[in-house]
């Protein structure tokens, strides 16, 4: 067992797996633990690491090749 | 944009601390308190503003008697915008704190009777009914902890890895079949990875007519939407149009242009790609 922080999206609790810092946005992935294919990806919201903002396509595809990058090498 | 709270018979700015302790009710405030942005035409040193003759003549300033109400109701404020969900319980924003004293000016102290601060505040009210638009759709990130085992980790981790290979995967055609579609239009996009630097050239001349050089120019906002425009021309939706254009150009260009699309949806749009509309 490992202590993580949660967030609650639409009465789903997500809890976070990490965050990586890419060169414009933080990005925070979230897994649920009933459903792992149900996952999240926010970035910080005006670079506020209380708040997590929905990512735009650009955003996601950074998102993904930072994942990659960190845990594919 | 920094807001400074300073006492205006002396000019010193108050600590953060004090004015914590004067917003929750621990501490008396020593005089009346002027309100000011940061900016160059204050002349502070060691915590004074020397100038403080000039500088509250254009400032807010809430009298001696009034201080302790005026802070009272930015604490009720913020309350109530904390049971709205509108802002973080933890601290009232320097923003947030900005804006109260704003209103209340306006209300109480009749600071801005000129048509023209009128104006601006109404402005700043559209700005900040704006921002919290945006703040209602963010989601906030608590520290609660809790346990989780770890397979349950390494399954969300593993789901994560497969889901975004397989959508670089998609991306890649989807980028390849833009790239032809925009090409076919006398449209082109080089991307400059070692400056970080975005050309288009949008229906060019030289290419049309045979040269081999078309004339690029760094990317604009304009020149982004005449890109959105030729997809759209061509039978994309809005969704299918920014997803395309995502593909080759890099997220710091591409503000203008948004979806409202969740999370989810985008993933959807993503992995299911076989070839949009390439085909009308």
């Amino acid at each position: 067992m490992v202590e993580l922080n949660v967030i609650n999206i639409n009465g789903k609790e997500y809890f976070e797996i990490e965050n990586i810092k890419g060169k414009t946005n933080t990005y925070y992935y979230y897994g649920n633990e009933e459903n792992p294919d149900d996952f999240k990806i926010y970035k910080a919201a005006d670079g506020d690491e209380f708040f997590l903002e929905e990512l735009n396509y650009s955003e996601l595809n950074e998102a993904f090749q930072l994942f990659n990058e960190k845990h594919h090498k | 944009m920094e807001t400074i709270f300073y006492y205006v018979e002396t000019g010193e700015i108050l600590s953060k601390k004090e004015l914590s302790g004067i917003l929750y009710g621990f501490v008396a405030p020593r005089g009346s308190i002027g309100v000011v942005n940061k900016n160059q035409t204050l002349h502070i040193k060691d915590g004074k503003i020397e100038n403080v003759n000039d500088v509250q003549k254009i400032t807010s300033v809430i009298p001696k008697e009034d201080v302790n109400d005026v802070f009272t109701d930015i604490v009720n404020l913020h309350n109530e915008q904390v049971k709205k969900g509108y802002v973080g319980k933890t601290q009232i924003r320097k923003d947030e704190l900005d804006e109260i004293v704003r209103k209340y000016s306006l209300n109480t102290l009749g600071k801005y009777e000129s048509s023209t601060e009128v104006v601006e505040i109404h402005h700043l009210d559209r700005t900040t009914e704006a921002r919290r638009e945006k703040i209602q759709k963010t989601i906030q990130r608590r520290k609660t902890m809790k346990k989780v085992a770890i397979a349950s980790v390494l399954a969300a981790m593993s789901a994560i890895s497969a889901v975004s290979v397989k959508y670089a995967i998609n991306i890649d055609k989807i980028s390849h079949n833009t790239y032809d579609v925009l090409t076919s239009e006398h449209c082109y996009i080089k991307n400059d990875v070692e400056h970080g630097k975005t050309y288009v050239a949008i229906n060019d001349h030289n290419k049309l007519y045979g040269s081999v050089n078309p004339d690029y120019q760094e990317i604009t906002t304009e020149s982004l939407n005449s890109l959105y425009e030729v997809l759209i021309s061509q039978g994309y939706t809005n969704e299918e149009a920014v997803i395309c254009l995502s593909s080759l150009i890099p997220s710091n260009y591409m503000d203008s242009l948004s979806t409202s699309s969740s999370f989810s949806e985008k993933l959807d749009y993503v992995l299911t790609y076989e070839s949009l509309n390439y085909n009308r």
